[in-house]
């Protein structure tokens, strides 16, 4: 999910490439801004939560099949953060490259947008539908926020790097599949996460109390 | 590998057992949300940060590393992902440093590649291992054997390495030649030093390896301590726009 900076800009056409970086960095850079503005202290240790969490959680990686994976989580962080998603991965994507040097400086604007920008689609397409009153329907848009995160990011990384025209081996059946169970995975990690605030922290969602919260509530 | 996994499974099936249990009797119902009274939740993403960057220490991949030396005529090789896997089938990009294409190979399933340099310039490797993670190397013009020839196509940037440093064959006094003679050298006392010396570079390369894992796990800790660094940042800022 990270591209690395020896790729792009591709030396063939680096004009593409430099246009695709650039676009990368000015649109990270609104969606941070909008991000940053919207922020309150409330939010602040959120934030900071949840890119401590994706920094430490991307890299770490499991194998499936002859390939290995790791989670991106960004649907769930579109979910609880909304805009500011792009702060949180900018930080966690800039701690990766100057600390392991993943992805790396250049490619850091198309990166954290790759990931971000599906994150606050996350937020709008199914943050009303996980903060809705129905437990089921909730969980529903918590699987499809994290498939729908990660499948998002991949794309994006797959159109930059075919508009830079790298040759591209990767939209192979193999990676279909590895994506697909990735994508399940994600989905799984988002419900069950969405599920436990849902029970003991509904207003970091926005949503209703569930059931165990309500009878505390009532019995004392 | 697989430990990885119950730690995401847990976080679910936490929740769950609550459920099952408040839905069995009124008398356990009050039980199941005192577990959680007090404790913020705020905790269990912290909890889950420390024991997974506790429980997968070994496995990094995904970044590449690439490397590549020059030995009798022909430049051999290597690409691996950071834990050590082998970047099998990858496609090796061979460019000067003015981007053309000098060549093309594949990396076999040891991950390594060999290439055969037919002009001497340096040689810029990419290894492409798909899905945007690739390797960068080099192989500089003087470590090359000094009987290939100079870049056909002059530019000026061409015409001022090659003054700088005179290829062997055209004078062969120079100091190229007095390389090329020492690089030599190994290969007449025989194979047997040879072998000892592979053995203790693998011996080196296990070190590098284990020290690389050890600085990964104190960057791991200091990478956090930074986002929470950047965090109260943030609240300093956020105070003195009130």
């Amino acid at each position: 999910m990270h591209i690395a900076e020896a790729i792009l800009p591709n030396p063939e056409n680096p004009a593409a490439g430099l246009v695709i970086l650039g676009a990368g960095w000015a649109l990270t850079a609104v969606g941070t801004a909008i991000g940053l503005r919207r922020l309150d202290h409330e939010q602040i240790p959120r934030v900071a939560v949840f890119s401590a969490a994706f920094f430490v959680v991307s890299l770490i990686h499991f194998p499936i099949g002859p390939v290995s994976v790791h989670l991106v989580l960004n649907g769930l962080m579109g979910l609880l953060l909304g805009w500011a998603a792009f702060p949180a991965l900018l930080v966690a994507l800039l701690l990766q490259a100057v600390l392991f040097q993943y992805g790396g400086l250049t490619t850091l604007g198309i990166n954290t947008l790759a990931m971000a920008a599906p994150a606050v689609a996350c937020h709008y397409l199914f943050g009303p539908l996980v903060r809705g009153a129905r437990p089921r329907t909730a969980l529903a848009g918590a699987a499809a926020a994290g498939a729908t995160g990660m499948l998002l990011a991949g794309l994006i990384v797959a159109a930059a790097l075919l508009a830079a025209g790298e040759a591209f081996v990767w939209l192979s059946q193999l990676s279909l599949a590895v994506h697909a169970v990735l994508a399940v995975l994600e989905a799984a990690v988002t419900v069950a996460a969405v599920h436990f605030l849902r029970l003991v922290r509904p207003e970091l969602l926005r949503a209703p109390l569930d059931a165990p919260r309500r009878l505390e509530v009532s019995r004392g | 590998m697989a430990v990885q996994f119950p730690c995401p499974l847990d976080t679910g099936a936490m929740p769950q057992k609550i459920l099952r249990r408040s839905r069995t009797g009124s008398a356990i119902r009050g039980g199941a949300a005192f577990v959680f009274r007090g404790v913020p939740p705020i905790r269990l993403p912290f909890f889950a940060v420390i024991t997974w960057s506790l429980l997968a220490l070994p496995a990094w991949a995904h970044r590449v590393d690439a490397s590549a030396h020059v030995h009798d005529g022909t430049i051999h090789g290597e690409a691996a992902f950071a834990d050590g896997q082998p970047v099998a089938d990858a496609i090796v990009t061979a460019r000067d440093i003015a981007g053309h294409v000098l060549g093309e190979t594949k990396t076999d399933a040891q991950g390594e590649f060999t290439f055969t340099p037919r002009v001497r310039v340096d040689h810029f490797f990419v290894v492409n291992a798909g899905g945007g993670h690739a390797a960068r190397c080099v192989v500089l013009a003087g470590d090359l054997p000094s009987d290939l020839p100079p870049p056909a196509d002059r530019d000026e940037e061409a015409d001022r390495d090659r003054d700088a440093e005179p290829p062997a064959h055209d004078h062969g006094d120079s100091a190229n030649h007095g390389d090329g003679e020492t690089v030599d050298h190994p290969h007449t006392h025989g194979d047997a030093s040879l072998g000892t010396l592979a053995q203790e570079i693998d011996a080196l390369r296990r070190q590098v390896a284990s020290l690389e894992r050890t600085t990964r796990f104190r960057d791991v800790l200091g990478g956090i301590g930074f986002i929470f660094g950047i965090a109260g940042v943030a609240f300093y800022f956020l105070a003195k726009r009130r």
